[in-house]
């Protein structure tokens, strides 16, 4: 699966929800969806803009991590 | 935006209207059944007014005691002594009480007009085919009559309650813009199978009633029977119920989509 490490970022930046969703363009709800991992898809876009804002690499707030399934 | 949001309310109670209306309508509709059906079978005795129902190339006009039965296709004239089926017409003593009742007529003022302008609940007829074949008959004679008509008015009350629920729900997701949900889906499923099946179900009922009636009609010696045939079969409804189980599928897919949609941000 993949874990969004968003409110690491955050922190990090010291950067609020409501002002990251300001400056990103996104509504407060996607936004939450997003950070409570409820989301099935991100668009290019978001991504480029999140990085823009936060300045960081997408591999700093998407991680990958294998199923406790697989081999 | 104001105006916008008045016109989605008022359609939301002219929806909810037509919903409440329709249980108002099954409900007298199930006490009617009832009350028709203890009155056929003896068990209280209520004046209705004649109702006609029209059933598989037969009218049938009724009050809660005597059936009229007419056939009113051409396919038995070819086959008719008019001539006789009249004399039997209008000699019959055991049908006075139901031509009575039925046509709120005195039989014996009836009898005595002539022949050629005989006046019938206030129609004239001009010859005698008219007048054949008709039979009368006493509900409790035929029972099968008051219960196959009461098949056929809890399919009516089923058609109500199920498509106008159903109708009701589609008709507010859509005013509210989600029309592509799971929930939508099983309506339009619900619906294509009670178009099906109550199309299926009222083929062989109605065909029951007529038969029942049919079977005990006596012209020239000749037993009638009613064939089935493919005119009684409502097609466009069985196709309807078809189009909308696909429809159902569609709908299943498309809410898919837009979960899917929705959740990309």
């Amino acid at each position: 699966m993949i874990r969004i490490n968003l409110d690491v970022m955050m922190a990090k930046r010291k950067i609020s929800l409501t002002e990251l969703a300001e400056k990103v363009g996104l509504t407060m709800s996607n936004l939450s969806v997003l950070k409570t991992e409820k989301a099935r898809a991100i668009r290019f876009s978001t991504l480029d803009s999140l990085c823009k804002v936060l300045t960081c690499q997408p591999g700093d707030i998407l991680e990958y991590l294998p199923d406790k399934d697989d081999k | 935006m104001k105006n916008k949001n008045e016109s989605k309310n008022l359609l939301k109670v002219l929806i909810d209207l037509l919903w409440y209306g329709s249980l108002f309508a099954s409900v007298i509709l199930v006490l009617v059944t009832i009350a028709f059906n203890l009155s056929a079978f003896g068990l209280i005795n209520i004046k209705t007014p004649v109702v006609s129902v029209e059933l598989n190339h037969h009218a049938y006009r009724f009050n809660s005691q005597y059936v009229e039965a007419r056939r009113i296709d051409s396919i038995i004239d070819d086959f008719v002594d008019r001539k006789l089926a009249s004399e039997l017409y209008f000699t019959a003593s055991g049908e006075v009480e139901a031509i009575e009742q039925l046509y709120g007529i005195v039989y014996s003022k009836f009898k005595s007009l002539p022949i050629g302008a005989q006046q019938l609940g206030g129609v004239g007829y001009r010859n005698y085919a008219d007048l054949m074949p008709v039979r009368y008959f006493s509900l409790k004679e035929i029972p099968q009559f008051a219960i196959g008509l009461s098949f056929l008015s809890f399919t009516v009350i089923a058609f109500l309650l199920i498509i106008m629920y159903s109708v009701r729900g589609l008709f507010k997701s859509s005013v509210n813009g989600n029309s592509f949900s799971q929930e939508n889906a099983n309506r339009l499923k619900y619906i294509g199978i009670y178009f099906l099946l109550g199309e299926i179900v009222r083929i062989f009922i109605s065909y029951w009633v007529n038969n029942s009636v049919t079977r005990t009609e006596w012209f020239n010696a000749i037993r009638q029977s009613y064939n089935p045939s493919f005119s009684d079969i409502n097609f466009a409804l069985l196709f309807a119920g078809v189009i909308f189980l696909i429809l159902s599928k569609v709908f299943q897919l498309s809410a898919a989509i837009k979960e899917e949609n929705d959740l990309t941000v």
